[in-house]
């Protein structure tokens, strides 16, 4: 095993290509620095376009930080795929996995020595971004904040995340004697991927999260009744049309399941909501996954939420609001806002999860999808005649 | 490993089934250690298929492959089967270095060594993919030879080759087996080209082997046949079988033949000196394609 490791270790090393993704993983978050750089001293709002000097805010510094070096989720994906499905699939096409066989290594040694060699080689290419992207946040006088090493952290999932993908693809290279097959397979689940990462974010809401919501939502509207703000009818009306089968679509049905057993929601939920609560004061969950949040902010467009979200976001939240206590000081004043309070939030379970669980929960769902993925190929690599 | 250290492979009662067809049906043979033995089958015989279960490519579905040395030690069985295994966008040199690291051996002057033994120590950087096919073929069988092997597996070494690059893969060969002392077993459609190497035959009909035959016994049953033509054959016989003929007369047909090879400059002048006179002289070649054919029955297209 160690002299497939040492061959393969070798192998790499001596790759253009590996050495041109290298260079593109150190050049594009710079890059990408620079432009954030340039947008942030940009004046668009004066007569003339210009410059002015460059003021950023620790959160703001915080916030760039994470999202030009987690890119490298998205941006690197499809590059490691073709790189895996080129350097494995050469070993087929010169025929080159034969000698190894016919010298005595076993298909589990060479297998293994595959996706071993893959996974370094991919976690190298990510630490290349990622260090790039704190020299380019650096050099442009940006900054980095690491949010006293809880980003690293999560930046750490992320490339565990991020190696579930690099054994999909050295499986997949693995089991095709030829090239093209893996090549189109691996390009398309890198691209799908990146797209359902932006789309399993909208249906992450856990179902007794909105339940939750909705119980809170009928006690407002109990006090409503009670001050004849709307009637009986109006609120049947409500709860028919915004119930908890309305708020969980058929988008929810497809996608939640997949997102609860697959990792591929981790941008999302470490992006909007991930990305804000790093930024120290402007949420009141600076360590956790809202998914109340969720419930305003990704479902608005439906009435009932909308409703509430006006409410919820145009007036003062009140911390210390007690809804046991409520009274309505002034029915004409801002709508019953005491029942939408963070607090009546915080109360539920269900509302809110610590982002230190939700790295555990990232982290076990990928080790074992890695373990599953590359089973799977280990299976069929010892069986399939590919030689 | 076996006991018995004068065999390099045992093949006993190997089949091998692909789906419902079989590609094998109990083969059996033995591989005298230290000789070149060639396999002698049509096309879809069964040779290729033998040749991938003893580098360990394929499993047979019954029977065993014995090992008359330890076929666990890394690079114990060197093989260049179908195609040269070598990376096309690497030089002669990193392939082997690659070679080297795959099999765990240091790397130090036997590799240009290994280089130069084949012919290809000056291709410097060039790359293995923009090499002719010998130069392929013999950077491959310099891959299957790092590491000194026990037994090196050939199929079809010289399929494609010119006759230049016919030869020297042969003498290659020779020169593998003569010097460093390595067991080959070959495969190959030039029959003609495998009677010059081989030491020891198998002969595979439909997933079997219908004949094992030494080099010597072969040129027995077969070879070279001359009937000579003369009054006198009483007196021809005692100058042929003094050449080291094996001579025979046929009062019927009143021809002397013998059997094997002969200068005929030689022949004539001892029969001049013996009295005896020699009106004409027929020679027919029994070759190892007429063995095959005659033995298969039917046209060969091996």
């Amino acid at each position: 095993m160690l002299k497939l490791l040492a061959f393969e270790f070798r192998r790499i090393s001596k790759s253009i290509f590996f050495w041109i993704i290298a260079a593109i993983s150190f050049i594009w978050p710079v890059i990408t620095a620079g432009f954030y750089r340039l947008i942030l001293t940009l004046d668009l709002f004066s007569d003339e376009i210009q410059f002015v000097p460059l003021s950023v805010t620790q959160d703001q510094r915080l916030y760039y930080t994470w999202i030009i070096s987690v890119a490298f989720m998205t941006s690197l994906s499809i590059f490691v795929a073709l790189f895996t499905c080129l350097h494995v699939g050469r070993d087929y096409t010169d025929g080159i996995v034969r000698n190894k066989i016919i010298a005595g290594h076993s298909r589990t040694a060479i297998y293994f020595s595959y996706v071993i060699t893959q996974m370094c080689a991919h976690v190298v290419l990510s630490l290349i971004y990622i260090l790039s992207a704190f020299l380019g946040l650096t050099i442009t006088g940006i900054g980095v904040d690491t949010n006293h090493g809880e980003m690293l952290a999560r930046l750490g999932v992320a490339i565990v995340v991020f190696l579930v993908m690099s054994v999909t693809f050295t499986a997949l290279s693995a089991i095709f004697r030829r090239r093209a097959a893996p090549v189109i397979l691996c390009i398309l689940i890198a691209y799908v991927s990146n797209i359902a990462s932006s789309v399993f974010g909208l249906y992450s809401t856990p179902p007794q999260a909105v339940q939750d919501y909705i119980n809170i939502r009928n006690t407002k509207y109990e006090l409503m009744v009670r001050d004849e703000m709307i009637d009986e009818k109006t609120v049947k009306d409500y709860e028919a049309a915004f119930g908890k089968n309305k708020l969980l679509t058929f988008g929810w049905q497809v996608f939640y399941p997949a997102y609860l057993i697959t990792p591929i929601g981790f941008e999302s939920d470490y992006g909007a909501s991930g990305v804000t609560s790093l930024i120290g004061g402007g949420l009141e969950y600076p360590k956790e996954l809202n998914y109340a949040q969720n419930i305003f902010f990704k479902d608005e467009s439906q009435f009932d939420i909308w409703y509430h979200t006006k409410v919820f976001t145009e007036i003062e939240l009140d911390p210390e609001a007690d809804p046991e206590t409520y009274e309505i000081p002034d029915p004409s004043e801002a709508l019953y806002k005491y029942y939408m309070t963070v607090d009546n939030f915080k109360r539920v379970d269900s509302m809110h999860m610590s982002f230190s669980k939700l790295n555990l929960i990232y982290l076990g769902k990928s080790l074992a999808w890695i373990v599953v993925i590359g089973g799977w190929g280990y299976l069929i690599f010892r069986k399939k005649n590919l030689f | 490993m076996s006991e018995n250290g004068d065999f390099i492979i045992k093949i006993n009662d190997v089949s091998k089934d692909y789906g419902k067809f079989r590609a094998l049906e109990s083969m059996s043979f033995t591989v005298p250690k230290g000789s070149i033995y060639g396999l002698v089958g049509r096309n879809g015989a069964g040779k290729t298929t033998i040749m991938r279960i003893i580098s360990g490519l394929q499993s047979p579905t019954k029977g065993t492959v014995e090992y008359g040395f330890d076929n666990k030690k890394l690079g114990n069985v060197g093989a260049l089967v179908e195609l040269p295994s070598i990376y096309s966008n690497y030089s002669a040199k990193d392939n082997l270095i690659f070679q080297y690291i795959n099999l765990g051996l240091k790397i130090d002057g036997s590799l240009d060594e290994n280089l130069r033994f084949v012919g290809l120590g000056n291709t410097g950087s060039k790359r293995a993919g923009k090499f002719s096919l010998g130069m392929r073929q013999r950077l491959g069988i310099a891959m299957a030879m790092c590491g000194n092997p026990e037994v090196l597996i050939l199929d079809e070494p010289i399929n494609g080759l010119d006759p230049q690059g016919i030869i020297q893969i042969r003498d290659l060969l020779i020169k593998l087996n003569k010097e460093k002392g390595i067991t080959i077993i070959i495969s190959s459609h030039i029959l003609s080209e495998l009677s010059k190497l081989a030491t020891d035959f198998a002969f595979i009909e439909a997933g079997k082997v219908i004949k094992e035959i030494k080099a010597e016994e072969l040129e027995n049953v077969g070879g070279l046949v001359t009937e000579f033509y003369t009054g006198t054959p009483e007196q021809l016989i005692p100058v042929l079988n003094a050449k080291g003929l094996k001579a025979a007369f046929d009062p019927e047909s009143r021809v002397v033949t013998a059997k094997g090879y002969y200068n005929l400059t030689n022949i004539v002048t001892a029969a001049s000196e013996a009295g005896v006179n020699i009106a004409r002289v027929v020679t027919r070649e029994t070759d190892l394609e007429t063995y095959f054919v005659k033995l298969v029955g039917g046209e060969s297209n091996a």
